[in-house]
């Protein structure tokens, strides 16, 4: 009866530690053919920051490469939250930049040097993709982070998804002075952001 | 073919033998080598018949084409313009670095350059396989993952050489998309060859010698060495360029960090150490002393971006009787890994401005709300007369890593400053341009 009793609490607890993780696995849909963008193997992690004030709109971009000929359809875009850095930023816009355009820093939307289209089933082909969107946070002298963007999208009948990164903050603030609110984030960011994407 | 002969599942154990006999690299066993069910002993039988099972339908796809003869480490393609004579001996040396002249920075007393393959050829254009050896992981590891190969082509009276360094593990690509192609593909396409030149005498009877011991019972030809000549000279080189254009409150903050490679060109003399030189392929060198460096360059700056680096001049000479190799070099051993500005300027923007639809590399837009973007990995441009030091203009690049950065930050909220334009330059499209202009700079 001992034995049968320990069988079975090694048994539940192997159910209860392993389960969650398998049904994560299962439910985690894979990256399938969108790419971050890389060079040589290595993702390209840009570091971007500025100032906003409480609910403007701080713009950046990040990136997806199509590596087939025929198109796939993008579904939907969610901030990825940078490791280690809180709170996350509010995604307010997100859309597909129709030019060869990106946004390193911007504030405000829409943006007029950058034309977009939608992303929810926009259709991107072959090669890089600038997916242009914007972040905010509520809370004056607080800076708001985002490692990039995770793209579902489906294609040839299957959803996936991938991370676009980049590794951005928006430093928001009632009073826009001539002195940096947020000095030094940038970089902080981006070798967090790096070292998330290199896994 | 190679997968059927390889077991990826035992690189484990190897490691664990690694770890118990000594080094990584002192076993004699080379990386991904073939291996036989006989070597394996006790439990290890059991994971390598796992290996077997795992691999079985791999190999059973790959065997219809398979080979009997192992796969090359590497496969070096090359021509040379038309030889000389009817044939030609090439032999393809691998570098091994020794000694060091100043404490500060790995600048090797000397190299040896034992054989790693040689080929009797009768076309201008060949292709020699570099088998795995020893001798080559050796190499790599003192090269950081980069094997300094030494190409020698002897046809009649006159020969030619190239120096080719050959990335080896994908870690040592550090992002260089042609690194990483020669990491995971063997195939490695040398630039051509200089034109032939007269041997030494010396030369000439050493290479005699050779060819009667390679026809007479496949004898390994002798290595050549090098020996330091004369003292280093440390020399500012050209390694990027900065462009900021004329927004007030507008700054770029240029970082290079401890991790960029350099390949810079080789020269080489039959004279003497004082030349003339002619180019004799490529080196590659990384940072001696790990650390990083950079400025930052206000608005309206146009300038190069310059490294410190090392040079030295080598005596080629060979442990043979008389010597196979005899002829000088002069080359770039050691980045410092500093950077300050330069002393000249480079052009200015081809296109005049970057605004929407002028630059076909595509643009970037930038607040002057404190806008910061830090251009990640940005590909470094190649350039010819980078340095000049011993009388040879040296030519290459730096970087192609994860630590060169173009860091923009635009402040100028009270001013009347308007969002402000970056664009792409040389080649390569935005964000990943190997140069960034701003404005009109």
């Amino acid at each position: 009866m001992t034995t049968y009793r320990a069988v079975a609490r090694w048994a539940a607890l192997a159910i209860l530690s392993i389960g969650p993780g398998f049904l994560a696995a299962c439910s985690t849909e894979t990256a399938g053919p969108l790419r971050t963008l890389s060079v040589g193997g290595q993702p390209i992690v840009d570091g971007a920051s500025v100032e906003i004030r409480p609910g403007w709109s701080a713009d950046f971009t990040a990136f997806v490469v199509n590596p087939l000929k025929s198109p796939v359809t993008l579904m939907s875009a969610s901030v990825v939250p940078v490791t280690g850095a809180a709170p996350t930023g509010h995604l307010l816009h997100v859309g597909i930049s129709t030019t060869d355009g990106l946004a390193a820093a911007l504030t405000g939307w829409p943006i007029t040097q950058l034309p977009t289209r939608p992303l929810t089933g926009a259709r991107i082909g072959h090669g890089k993709a600038n997916i242009i969107f914007g972040i905010t946070g509520s809370v004056n002298g607080r800076n708001y982070y985002a490692a990039g963007l995770r793209i579902r999208y489906r294609y040839d009948g299957q959803v996936y998804a991938v991370t676009a990164w980049s590794a951005t903050v928006a430093c928001v603030t009632s009073v826009i002075t001539m002195r940096l609110s947020c000095p030094d984030v940038t970089n902080r960011t981006q070798a967090k952001v790096m070292r998330m994407a290199q896994g | 073919m190679w997968l059927s002969g390889k077991c990826w599942f035992c690189r484990g154990q190897q490691a664990r033998r690694r770890a118990k006999g000594g080094p990584p690299g002192s076993g004699e066993e080379p990386f991904g080598e073939r291996r036989t069910l006989v070597k394996v002993s006790n439990g290890k039988i059991a994971i390598a018949a796992s290996c077997v099972a795992l691999l079985a339908p791999l190999a059973a796809v790959f065997s219809a084409t398979a080979h009997a003869a192992p796969r090359p480490a590497v496969i070096l393609t090359a021509s040379t313009g038309s030889l000389p004579a009817s044939s030609a001996l090439v032999i393809v040396q691998a570098g091994l670095p020794h000694g060091a002249k100043a404490s500060n920075h790995y600048i090797p007393a000397g190299f040896r350059y034992p054989a790693v393959a040689e080929q009797t050829i009768n076309s201008d254009a060949f292709s020699i396989g570099v088998p795995e050896s020893a001798t080559l992981r050796r190499a790599g590891i003192l090269g950081h993952g980069i094997a300094e190969f030494n190409v020698l082509v002897f046809s009649g009276s006159r020969f030619t050489s190239q120096m080719m360094p050959v990335t080896l593990t994908s870690s040592a690509a550090q992002g260089n998309v042609g690194a990483l192609a020669q990491a995971q593909a063997p195939l490695v396409r040398m630039p051509r060859f200089r034109a032939f030149s007269p041997m030494p005498a010396s030369m000439q009877r050493a290479v005699s010698t050779v060819r009667r011991a390679i026809s007479e019972g496949g004898a390994i030809p002798p290595p050549c060495t090098t020996s330091a000549v004369g003292s280093p000279a440390e020399d500012r080189t050209r390694i990027g360029e900065i462009h900021v254009g004329n927004d007030h409150g507008l700054t770029m903050r240029w970082k290079y960090s401890n991790t960029s490679d350099t390949t810079l060109s080789v020269g080489m003399s039959t004279s003497g150490d004082t030349g003339p030189w002619s180019g004799d392929g490529y080196y590659t060198t990384t940072n001696s002393l790990g650390s990083s460096g950079g400025f930052t360059a206000t608005r309206a700056t146009r300038i190069y971006s310059d490294g410190d680096m090392w040079y030295q001049r080598y005596r080629w000479r060979g442990s043979g009787s008389p010597p196979l190799c005899n002829y000088y070099t002069n080359q770039v051993v050691s980045a410092v890994g500093d950077s300050a500005e330069g002393t000249n300027s480079p052009a200015p923007n081809p296109y005049g401005g970057c605004s929407p639809g002028v630059d076909p590399l595509g643009y970037a837009v930038l607040s002057p709300m404190h806008g910061e973007w830090s251009q990640d990995r940005a590909v470094a441009k190649g350039y010819s007369g980078v340095a000049s030091v011993f009388g040879f203009s040296f030519g290459g690049h730096t970087g192609f890593t994860d630590s060169i950065h173009h860091d923009y930050h635009y402040n100028n909220p009270h001013g009347n400053g308007t969002d402000i334009y970056l664009c792409g330059g040389d080649s390569g499209m935005m964000p990943n341009s190997q140069v960034i202009y701003s404005g009109s700079y």
